[in-house]
């Protein structure tokens, strides 16, 4: 996703005059013609496949959500399929709790490199460092897992629980070692946090260059040091960009599939300590789409899992961009 | 303390805290090049699992894996291409660019699991395709679009305005300006969107999950009709499913998943460079 540049960015040189001179030939005028309405089209394909997308799913959603309202689903605790009990909030707990996890880890380092790769870095070794940044983002999900459960989960078990019980667990119950396997949101969280830290780091460097830039130049002219003009810019202007940048970091990491099933535990219950085992929701579908699907509508409550996965996903999404672009439009001004 | 002393202690605090989260990430990739290095060889790389995939080799899913990133380029590249020439050449900013450019921004956060339900039940299910190469080719390409979209727009912004100017001063179409004059130099940057994509698609679990992938298939596919085992999956399979499984063979597959993957970036990256240093204008 980072190498999605936000285009409205760009300064847009490209858009051809419609015609010059002479009147084409008939064939060519046709050409013409044809090729801007075909790529006219499949440009309307695209702006309408997120809605496409929303409105499959929410077509095989609906045999659920016809039988049982958004409140019983949302906020039931029972997931017992056989017995026509649908309860998200186990699964949504699970999915909120090791974002959280995940992002109480990741945002106030990622963030703190992002403005170093800003502010401190110089543009050779920033141009130098965007392919590293491309290349770490590519690391498949899955090796991640991998590298959870054959890396992380041990630490956790044999190390960091152990000594989270004999010091914090006694008095704080969040941090007791309530699940000696290792498998859990600690260890999901943490997977999960080293993937999101290159998608943070890179938007926070994006916003923070692309919209102070003059803010900056004012303040080192006028004799601020370094740091000074950091802490000046992010006070005064850099917050909304930060916040877009954890928005975009949290996003991420909400629909994240393969890395969080393979360590989080995959048990439905609602989480009291770090080292509970948890259900996400993108986990209930991976783990379970295919499997058991002469229940009666287990397999629109699959698809309801995902379309609450998209709207909460988009939702976000939408709502940083729009606060980025804000942001631009009044560093413009 | 003085203003200066602070600023030197605020960028030394800073750059610790760079340089530390760049380390998880590289112990990741050395972890599993260590690991990994002894398995990989002739063997392992070019024949099937055996004994419930606790021996042999990984070949089908190589394959399978090479097979789908094909599928995915043929997929993805007319739909993103055309929308970008769109994008770039024919559309100011209206209406319809800035849903398209909100699409993609949305496009891609969706969850990719999200377009593993979508791509099951669209070409698997509606489309009848079954779960099949087809299918999944789809499905990742659709995942691929924005940031394919992006970089080939990029790409074709890229060229100078006076080329389209001389071109259509002298008479020709836009289509025959976009055609002879753009594309062509806009193409090494479009196709370095495309390998960046790829290298994305080629990694990914969830979206295959459904709609392609085989537990295990001891034969290679025959048509683009039929199922496959698949990298990812396979590695997912084997690291989660199978009890007894050797670890070695767990890193030897996790370390050529990220071989095909970073070597699909480096490439587009490497391509990228040198475009950008050769550029006349």
């Amino acid at each position: 996703m980072e190498a999605i540049r936000d285009t409205t960015l760009v300064r847009r040189t490209g858009v051809l005059p419609r015609r010059s001179g002479r009147r084409p030939s008939l064939r060519r005028a046709t050409l013409d013609w044809a090729a801007h309405r075909f790529s006219a089209s499949t440009a309307v394909v695209v702006a309408v496949l997120v809605i496409g997308i929303g409105a499959a799913l929410l077509a095989r959603s609906r045999p659920l959500l016809d039988v049982y309202s958004l409140r019983e689903l949302l906020l039931g605790q029972v997931w017992l399929p056989s017995q026509g009990l649908f309860g998200f909030a186990p699964f949504i707990a699970g999915s909120l709790v090791v974002t959280a996890v995940a992002m109480a880890i990741s945002v106030v380092p990622a963030i703190l490199s992002g403005i170093y790769l800003a502010e401190y870095v110089t543009a050779r070794t920033r141009t130098a460092l965007k392919p590293v940044i491309d290349l770490l983002v590519g690391i498949p999900s899955v090796v991640y897992g991998l590298w959870g459960v054959l890396f992380i989960v041990p630490l956790v078990r044999d190390h960091l629980g152990p000594w989270a019980d004999r010091t914090l667990g006694q008095s704080i119950p969040v941090f007791s070692r309530s699940n000696p396997s290792g498998y859990g949101l600690l260890a999901a969280g943490f997977v999960l946090a080293v993937m999101v830290f290159p998608l943070i780091v890179a938007v926070t460097e994006e916003v923070m260059r692309s919209v102070h830039r003059e803010m900056r130049e004012t303040l080192l002219s006028l004799g601020a040091t370094r740091w000074e003009t950091t802490k000046t810019i992010v006070r005064h202007a850099g917050l909304p960009g930060i916040l877009a940048a954890i928005v975009l970091g949290f996003s991420r990491a909400f629909g994240e599939t393969l890395a969080v099933m393979m360590t989080v535990g995959n048990v439905a219950r609602m989480p009291r300590s770090i080292f509970d085992p948890a259900y996400p929701l993108p986990a209930l579908i991976a783990n379970n789409y295919g499997e058991m699907m002469s229940i009666p509508l287990y397999e629109s409550a699959l698809m309801s899992a995902a379309l609450l996965l998209l709207v909460v996903v988009v939702v976000f999404n939408a709502g940083a961009r729009l606060a980025v672009e804000r942001l631009v439009r009044k560093g413009a001004a | 303390m003085t203003r200066q002393q602070t600023n030197r202690l605020a960028k030394i605090a800073i750059s610790l805290v760079a340089a530390l989260v760049v380390l998880p990430t590289v112990f990741v990739i050395l972890y599993v090049v260590y690991n990994g290095i002894g398995v990989i060889s002739w063997e392992f790389l070019f024949t099937a699992p055996r004994s419930g995939m606790r021996e042999g080799g990984i070949w089908p899913a190589l394959l399978g894996t090479v097979f789908l990133t094909f599928g995915t380029a043929i997929a993805a590249f007319p739909l993103a291409i055309a929308t970008a020439i769109y994008l770039a050449e024919y559309a100011g900013d209206n209406r319809l660019t800035r849903w398209v450019r909100l699409a993609i921004v949305n496009l891609a956060g969706i969850p990719s699991i999200v377009y593993g339900l979508f791509g099951l039940g669209a070409f698997v299910l509606f489309l009848n395709l079954g779960t099949s190469i087809v299918a999944g080719s789809l499905t990742l390409g659709l995942m691929t679009l924005p940031v394919v979209i992006s970089t080939a727009e990029e790409a074709l912004l890229a060229v100078p305005q006076e080329f389209r100017t001389v071109s259509l001063s002298l008479g020709a179409t836009r289509w025959q300006t976009i055609r002879h004059q753009v594309l062509p130099h806009a193409l090494p940057g479009i196709i370095t969107g495309i390998i960046l994509g790829l290298g994305r698609a080629a990694g990914e679990t969830a979206p295959i999950l459904f709609t392609v992938a085989a537990f295990y298939l001891p034969e290679l596919p025959r048509s683009i009709f039929d199922q496959t085992m698949a990298l990812p999956y396979h590695l997912y399979v084997i690291s989660t499913q199978v009890p007894g499984m050797p670890l070695s063979l767990q890193y030897g597959t996790a370390l050529v998943l990220l071989l095909v993957v970073l070597s699909l970036t480096l490439v587009a990256t490497v391509l990228r460079t040198r475009m950008r240093r050769r550029r006349q204008w």
